[in-house]
């Protein structure tokens, strides 16, 4: 099990080293003077060297990614070339927002999808399994900004119960985690569904039925169990979707976190900004999945040893 | 080696192309959600059709549209859904129902192209690193994993944020996110028929790769291939809307859906209508590919039999 830690940790340096270079040649892709692009039409010529000047911009390529990775070593993102402020300031409270919202969204999606996931499987062929199923295909297909407009829409505005916008209270927590939570719902649904199908029609699921074990105790303790390990690997790779849904759902709710700070970032032209915020969350993607990895392998792993 | 071909009858079966297809569509037909789904589609590729033949070929007009989607009418702004505006009109007096008519084209072809262009890369790169191996296939699949680091849409919001805001540099950066998507299931299909027999009796009389690749490799991972084109459309369509209602995706005055939700949004306490129906409209065109994809899925892939 050490070892098998160990390997994958050593597997994700390439990964880490790769993020960085893409996030740091990113800004290699604007068209035309970043500099002039990121302080404007109306900066003179000496404010524009200036700025070539403090972003290391007129050294070699290879020189400017050595010090990049050599900064962010030292966690140090940078400045924000509108505030001056060093991004790692800027980012980090804001990453804690992105991570709630994340758990809040996590926390909508893993019940309803479980729940309704369960529910589908063992009314396999009934019109419960049909009816969730085709909700399920909905949710998937649904734009969460729109969703979010939509509960907006009823709750703030027609029935005046919910906050537009906001983060902090339990009623502003309320309607980002419906967002964020529906496409990951619908996700784990039709997965808990199929892999608790698969496991229903194995032979051990059988001999407990025959055996005259109750229906509902196959259904949670031999069925649910085992179908539980690829629906691990699915919650885990939704975690990620939801750090990117995060960008939408804070945008539609006006939430101060990391995702809404990327897009004022790009309006602002806030080019460091991008680079650390983009980094972070790939970053905190890898080291998830990473997590889940692990977590799929202690739980393989325990149901090998019964 | 042999039992692996009568395993996977869809994989290794080589019938003449003409009566799979039948075959196929028989089944996409008997499948309620594919032949929902492919309904659904059929709608929506006519409206575009009508749209892109009204504009290319003079003197045609089979356009659904009832007014211009982009002439403005002061005097009639924020009218609700009425015999003239089916859908209402927006902030500008535009007409919703002839912009969204008009955005459907828009739509369809950023989402295909953007998965066409990732797919025929991905494929390139899958077949590479599955076929050749070795260093070939540490390369790429460490390239994959790098650009899959970024989660969702995170990798397009960047990219789009350096290139700057258009339909065509959306293109581009959906493109890249579909690249990596397609290269994994392409190498893994490589994988499981590269060693089948027949494929190492052609390799043993001597047949180029080229020929092995294009002519017995590639036929048989297709499956996979068609099937998550489908699914990625519909992300990417998902993708594209999101980029657009951020304000870094296709640009207004263009209808692109998600832009409609953009500009919309700032008047839904009182106008409701300008955000309802072009999220309607993504909604079904998405649920339309995931359909198919789905009833794809069930119809090419033995193992996913229900």
């Amino acid at each position: 099990m050490h070892i098998f830690i160990l390997r994958r940790l050593l597997q994700l340096i390439p990964v880490l080293f790769g993020v960085t270079l893409v996030a740091f040649l990113i800004i290699q892709l604007v068209p035309g003077d970043v500099a002039q692009v990121m302080a404007g039409e109306a900066a003179s010529e000496a404010q524009l060297e200036q700025m070539r000047e403090n972003l290391g911009l007129n050294d070699p390529l290879v020189v400017q990614y050595g010090r990049f990775l050599g900064d962010l070593i030292m966690f140090d993102l940078g400045e924000s070339v509108r505030t001056g402020q060093p991004v790692m300031d800027i980012i980090a409270p804001r990453f804690i927002i992105t991570v709630e919202l994340a758990l809040w969204g996590m926390v909508v999606a893993v019940s309803v999808g479980l729940f309704f996931g369960i529910l589908s499987a063992t009314y396999r062929n009934t019109i419960r399994d049909y009816g969730t199923m085709t909700l399920a295909v909905v949710g998937l297909s649904m734009p969460n900004f729109w969703l979010g407009l939509l509960l907006i829409y009823w709750f703030s505005i027609q029935l005046g119960v919910l906050p537009t916008s906001g983060w902090g209270t339990w009623q502003q927590v309320i309607m980002p985690a419906i967002t964020m939570g529906t496409a990951g719902a619908a996700v784990i649904a039709r997965m808990t569904r199929s892999s608790m199908l698969e496991v229903i029609d194995q032979d051990y699921v059988r001999t407990a039925r025959a055996k005259g074990v109750s229906e509902r105790f196959v259904v949670y303790k031999h069925a649910f169990r085992n179908a539980l390990i690829p629906v691990v690997t699915v919650i885990g790779l939704q975690f990620g979707y939801f750090l990117s849904g995060a960008v939408l759902t804070e945008n539609v709710f006006a939430i101060n976190g990391l995702g809404r700070l990327v897009v004022d970032a790009i309006s602002q032209r806030d080019f460091p900004v991008v680079q650390g915020a983009v980094i972070v969350l790939a970053i905190t993607f890898v080291f998830v999945n990473f997590l889940v990895d692990i977590a799929y392998r202690v739980l393989n792993k325990r149901i090998d040893l019964n | 080696m042999g039992s692996t071909v009568n395993q996977s009858p869809g994989k290794a079966e080589i019938a003449a192309p003409e009566s799979r297809f039948k075959g196929l569509m028989k089944q996409l037909i008997r499948n309620k959600s594919s032949l929902f789904g492919g309904i659904i589609l059929i709608f929506f590729l006519l409206i575009a059709l009508s749209t892109v033949l009204s504009q290319w070929i003079p003197g045609w007009n089979f356009s659904l549209m009832t007014h211009s989607p982009t002439s403005t009418d002061v005097l009639n702004r924020f009218a609700p859904p009425s015999a003239d505006h089916w859908f209402g009109t927006d902030q500008n007096g535009r007409d919703i129902y002839s912009r969204i008519i008009f955005g459907t084209h828009l739509t369809i072809w950023i989402g295909t192209s953007a998965v066409l262009i990732g797919a025929v890369f991905g494929i390139f790169f899958g077949l590479l690193a599955g076929y050749y191996g070795k260093i070939w296939d540490t390369i790429i699949m460490r390239a994959a994993d790098i650009l899959l680091a970024f989660p969702g849409i995170l990798l397009a919001l960047a990219i789009v944020s350096a290139l700057g805001a258009s339909m065509n540099n959306v293109i581009i950066a959906l493109s890249i996110y579909n690249i990596p998507v397609f290269a994994r299931i392409v190498r893994g299909s490589v994988l499981e028929v590269k060693n089948i027999e027949y494929v190492e009796a052609i390799r043993a009389l001597g047949a180029r790769d080229g020929k092995i690749i294009f002519q017995h490799i590639l036929p048989n991972v297709s499956s996979p291939i068609i099937v998550q084109a489908s699914l990625q459309i519909a992300t990417t369509i998902l993708s594209a809307a999101g980029l657009s209602f951020l304000g870094v995706g296709v640009q207004p005055p263009l209808p692109e859906w998600g832009a409609m939700l953009n500009d919309g949004r700032s008047y839904m306490w009182d106008n409701p209508h300008l955000t309802i129906f072009p999220g309607i409209a993504i909604v079904l065109l998405v649920l339309a590919f995931n359909m198919l994809g789905d009833g794809l899925r069930d119809a090419l892939d033995p193992r996913s039999k229900k």
